[in-house]
């Protein structure tokens, strides 16, 4: 009987979900067209296409960033704790820099620096 | 010392990926070399540990002989995964289509791949085991998409990182059950902690799902054949050896040891699993024209094969599955040898076009003929060898009517692997067919595989040998602990 709750709350989640949405699609109403298909139906008319390509760059950007990102979140702790910790978590965090200078290293040397 | 070997592994990933950075194009042939000789490396130092138990960080790494052959595993699939990749990735091959770019990242990808899963196997925590497959899995779905320029490649890559994405979520919630229903990441505590809870089966049919997919059982199996098929082929047969071994590990792991003693009251699960995945695969794999696709459900059929190990907790489960494993990986990298070097050479990937092949080069049709004979359970190969083991597990668990299914589905997988056979001995020769020349590389790589294929089942040593040292391992303790 303990899981009979759990089983209450499944058949809650799916029965309150799948019920708005068969109610949404008896209440709809749908008039099917051009203007529905448009990316943005009740705003602006969009000029051109909306197929805009963004350039790959950022993502690049944004992965060499993450690397830095986490290295720092790691660092933080240790640095804290530093005097405790010794010289072997002094090994061990120049391995994980190393790793992460790896990565750096290849990016680098692909040209990922480069905006172009 | 214990992790040697991984660490050899990922130390020779790094090499070479700085490596490829500032070497000229045409002084790259070394890499492979490289990765070759990190993983002969890494697995002398596995075989020479062998005897050797051990436990590093407080009991999270565990090194023990089970452990041991496992890894021996993963090193023999990379290894072999390289030379069957060396051709692409050097641009020998005749069809050009079929050559590879990017060699030192696909090496050190491969490798990166190769250590997860040895870690995975050495895990003892929740935590890690999960970390390690995600290791193993990530670089796969890379690997998979490595063609990219080709939409087969890319629709497969896209296909294989949204399932895999999916089931490791599944598998993500099932390990969370598990620790919240014994409060611990550590595998000891939990199969000392764990009891019979309708919890628990929620939590073991999400592990199964999870892994289900990595080892493609039906039905989670819905990726494999396009994956298969659009993967670069060396990559599948990484896939089909590998990927599948990494699985099976990690079902050993926590079902078999952790769950060993809760798992024997609800083996019917794994019957009823094994059932539908053997009879599906051989089933879908008879209508396949495309070889790839062939080779994915015959890979499905030979999975459900491999879980009737695990049918119930005995000594002769964990040998009879590692065996079959042994047999399976060599057998399968015969045909997909084969495989490659006729693709490297033709670009053909199709069952039909493979007919007169026995008379153009009939050496290596007589190797994929053993090994299609092997993969079916032909005496006296090894594949025979293995499948009898994994029968007697089952009807010594009290299957006997999975041990008929499962006599039906070989001879059912006997007509099929025939049709290959058929193509290569019976049907007319290929019009423009000519005496195909094969690389060294390919060359040594069929004859290494065949003989493994043949000899594993006919010297005896070599099941004494995986009984001996498992037996000796301590994982029989830790389950009649838990039963008790």
């Amino acid at each position: 009987m303990d899981y009979f709750v759990v089983l209450l709350l499944f058949g809650l989640a799916i029965g309150l979900v799948s019920s708005a949405l068969w109610i949404s699609f008896l209440l709809a109403p749908r008039n099917p067209g051009g203007i529905k298909n448009e990316p943005y139906e009740c705003g602006e008319q969009t000029i051109g296409s909306s197929w805009v390509h963004f350039n790959v760059g950022y993502y690049l950007f944004a992965l060499i960033f993450l690397i830095f990102d986490v290295e720092a979140a790691f660092l933080f702790p240790w640095a804290v704790v530093f005097r405790e910790v010794g010289f072997v978590a002094f090994i061990e965090a120049g391995l994980f820099i190393l790793v992460l200078l790896t990565g750096l290293a290849y990016a680098w040397k692909k040209g990922v620096l480069e905006w172009v | 010392m214990l992790m040697l070997p991984e660490l050899i592994v990922i130390a020779a990933g790094f090499i070479i990926l700085l490596l490829d950075l500032f070497l000229a194009e045409e002084k790259k042939n070394i890499l492979g070399t490289l990765a070759f000789a990190g993983l002969l490396i890494a697995l002398g130092r596995t075989l020479f540990s062998f005897g050797q138990q051990g436990e590093l960080f407080g009991g999270r790494f565990v090194v023990d002989s089970v452990a041991i052959w496992f890894k021996i595993i993963f090193l023999l699939a990379g290894m072999t995964t390289v030379a069957l990749s060396w051709d692409r990735l050097t641009g020998k091959t005749t069809d050009i289509a079929s050559r590879m770019k990017h060699r030192g990242e696909f090496y050190t990808i491969l490798l990166f791949s190769t250590a997860g899963m040895m870690y995975l196997i050495s895990s003892r925590d929740l935590v890690t085991l999960y970390i390690s497959l995600e290791l193993s899995t990530i670089p796969l779905f890379v690997l998979v998409a490595w063609d990219r320029d080709n939409p087969l490649c890319g629709e497969a890559g896209l296909k294989y990182v949204i399932l895999g994405a999916l089931s490791s979520a599944v598998l993500l919630y099932g390990l969370g059950i598990l620790y919240g229903l014994s409060g611990s990441t550590d595998l000891a505590t939990i199969s000392q902690k764990i009891t019979h809870s309708p919890a628990l089966w929620l939590s073991v049919a999400m592990i199964t799902a999870g892994i289900g997919f990595k080892l493609t059982l039906v039905p989670f199996h819905m990726w494999a054949a396009d994956v298969y098929q659009g993967a670069p082929t060396p990559v599948t047969a990484h896939l089909s050896v590998a990927s599948k071994a990494a699985g099976m590990a990690f079902i050993f792991l926590l079902f078999y040891r952790v769950l060993g003693g809760a798992f024997q009251e609800w083996n019917i699960l794994f019957a009823v699993l094994a059932t539908i995945t053997m009879t599906l695969g051989n089933l879908v794999a008879i209508i396949q024209q495309n070889i790839k696709r062939f080779m994915a459900f015959s890979a499905i059929s030979q999975a459900g094969y491999l879980i009737m190990g695990f049918l119930g907790p005995f000594p002769e489960g964990l040998p009879s599955m590692l065996f079959y494993l042994y047999a399976y990986i060599f057998t399968n990298l015969v045909v997909f040898a084969v495989i490659i070097f006729y693709a490297n050479e033709t670009g053909r990937e199709n069952i039909d076009d493979y007919r007169g092949l026995s008379r153009t080069n009939p050496i290596i049709a007589g190797a994929m003929m053993l090994g299609l004979f092997s993969l079916a359970g032909i005496p006296p190969l090894s594949g025979f060898v293995g499948k009898f083991f994994l029968f007697s597990v089952a009807s010594k668990a009290g299957f006997h009517w999975l041990v008929g299914v499962a006599a039906i589905n070989s001879t059912i997988s006997l007509y099929y692997y025939l049709r290959i056979v058929r193509q290569m001995y019976i049907e007319p020769t290929m019009e423009d067919a000519t005496t195909l020349q094969i690389s060294p590389m390919l060359a040594g790589t069929i004859a290494i595989t065949t003989l493994g294929a043949v000899f594993f089942g006919i010297i005896p040593f070599f099941y004494e040998t995986i009984n001996q040292t498992v037996a000796a391992s301590d994982w029989w303790s830790v389950i009649t602990a838990t039963a008790r």
